[in-house]
């Protein structure tokens, strides 16, 4: 029987990737909507600003899953490297989706608390919002920059290792 | 398929790089959002200190980063040099 | 009134959607428009350049060209960084131009532009230092230029930003200004001396950790606008291009785009103000 060795580390390389990132994000956001809530019961004149905070922080915290998605993509239908028959090629391509799933969960998980932190205090003192989303912003991409790391890694063992 | 030695070693040189930046991001991500967070506290409660927690929260991000770039820095050794 | 604006929004739209459609070119299809043996046909054919092809392309797209024979400069980059200057240029010369008392639209946004940065610089790093605002909104203002400027589809058009020269040109920059500021406010041997804090030992730490900073905002930069770069032509591809990769456009281009511009514009002001205070 003829087996594709391909199939077999590009399967198991997307889901890795699509699976591991989704936990960082989801716990992200999920945190970031449940301290909206939470500070909405509290100042509920505040509602506008803390939804448009809300999906701003989520919009954040789901780059790093967006960039897992990509590499996934890529994986499975860019027919990158279809015709490798040696180890190290094929072990890349598994390698790449492992490293953009891993590299989310925290990215994730931290750009999560950042927004929800930024909601609750909205919630608290809703005359600073400016000045709170400002330092949402810079420290949610801050802490973004290590999955920007991981796609950088991943795009090169896709296309250049 | 015939799998050499020499393809084994490269192979594990890439997982590696996989594995060792994955891993690495773990960690400054979730510190780099707790910092993020709590200064967004701080500046709720005491706005007038704000440039004063902004340059903190930047200062503490940077070094909780630095293994992050450790192990961006052994991915690509790892890539390039192995 | 209203009801003629938002028409005119409406083809604005779709005439973004059909100029998208024609020059975004997917993965392996691309768009045909034309007739074929006497039939007028819009389909998706088959490119020649693979996948592979492209994203390389992506990463190295450079055209080499040599400037009186000995200077090589990357003309594909430089090209679109003349023209966001050009635009700065223009920009700053036609609101200095045209002062009135009564702003005109213009006007208002140059001032809007200066008053927000006015704060900002004067929050961050105090009252005295207000005359670091020029150079702060000129980072601000080319970064997000170089940022949005991939949005007009013109074939050969690209973000400067996606290149790792510009962006570590940029970072490198900033942080040796960084430095320079320092040194001028404290003097030399206070400066030096800051390394060795708290204890001597630990002097190398601290400066690979001012090379950290210089690598993260680099990396930043480039990896957000590269990896927007390449969703969208991954998932052109994948939904044949009609109507989704402009919504994707807008928000790599416009959203990610502006907020990295500001991240990148806030961390060099932060870095300043720790450095100098």
């Amino acid at each position: 029987m003829e087996v594709s060795y391909y199939q077999l580390v590009s399967y198991l390389g997307a889901a890795f990737g699509v699976g591991l990132a989704s936990i960082g994000a989801g716990f992200g956001e999920g945190y970031v909507a449940g301290e909206a809530c939470h500070a909405m019961m509290k100042q509920p004149k505040a509602r506008d600003h803390l939804l448009r905070t809300m999906l701003i922080a989520q919009a954040l915290a789901e780059t790093g899953a967006i960039f897992a998605l990509l590499i996934a993509l890529l994986i499975l239908f860019g027919n990158v490297k279809e015709a490798a028959n040696n180890l190290p090629d094929l072990i890349s391509v598994f390698a790449a989706g492992l490293v953009m799933g891993l590299g989310c969960i925290g990215t994730g998980t931290g750009i999560g608390y950042t927004g929800g932190k930024a909601c609750m205090g909205i919630g608290r003192n809703p005359r600073q919002t400016n000045l709170i989303t400002r330092t949402l912003f810079v420290g949610a991409a801050v802490a973004e920059s290590t999955a920007v790391y991981s796609l950088v890694i991943g795009l090169l063992l896709l296309f250049v290792a | 398929m015939e799998i050499t030695g020499v393809e084994i070693i490269r192979a594990a040189a890439l997982l590696g790089a996989g594995i060792c930046m994955g891993f690495g991001a773990i960690g400054p991500g979730i510190g780099e959002g707790f910092v993020g967070g709590k200064a967004c506290e701080g500046i709720a409660r005491a706005p007038e200190n704000s440039g004063l927690l902004t340059r903190t929260m930047l200062v503490g991000q940077a070094v909780s980063e630095s293994t992050g770039i450790y192990s961006l820095v052994i991915a690509l050794l790892l890539i390039f040099a192995v | 009134m209203k009801k003629a604006k938002k028409k005119k929004i409406i083809y604005i739209i779709l005439a973004i959607i059909i100029l998208e459609a024609a020059v975004s070119v997917g993965l392996n299809y691309e768009l045909q428009i034309g007739r074929v043996d006497g039939k007028f046909v819009v389909r998706n054919v088959k490119s020649k350049e693979s996948i592979k092809e492209r994203i390389d392309e992506e990463f190295q797209s450079d055209t080499i060209v040599k400037i009186a024979g000995r200077f090589p400069v990357n003309w594909n980059v430089i090209k679109v960084i003349l023209a966001v200057d050009l635009l700065i240029i223009l920009f700053g010369f036609f609101v200095y131009k045209n002062v009135k008392l009564i702003p005109t639209k213009i006007q208002i946004i140059a001032e809007d532009l200066y008053t927000f940065f006015r704060t900002i610089v004067t929050d961050t790093i105090g009252e005295e230092k207000v005359h670091f605002t020029p150079y702060i909104a000129t980072i601000f203002i080319f970064i997000e230029l170089c940022n949005i400027i991939g949005l007009i589809p013109i074939p050969g058009n690209m973000e400067p930003t996606r290149n790792l020269n510009v962006t570590l040109g940029l970072g490198t920059m900033a942080i040796v200004l960084v430095h320079f500021f320092a040194i001028k406010e404290k003097g030399l041997f206070p400066y030096l001396k800051e390394f060795a804090e708290p204890v001597f030992l630990i002097a190398p730490i601290n400066i690979i950790s001012e090379f950290g900073n210089l690598i993260s905002i680099s990396f930043r930069l480039f990896g957000n606008i590269l990896g927007g770069a390449i969703i969208i032509l991954v998932i052109s591809n994948l939904t044949r291009y009609i109507l989704l990769p402009v919504g994707l456009n807008m928000f790599f281009g416009i959203f990610i785009g502006t907020i990295q511009a500001f991240v990148f514009t806030m961390l060099v002001l932060s870095y300043t103000a720790v450095a100098i205070k």
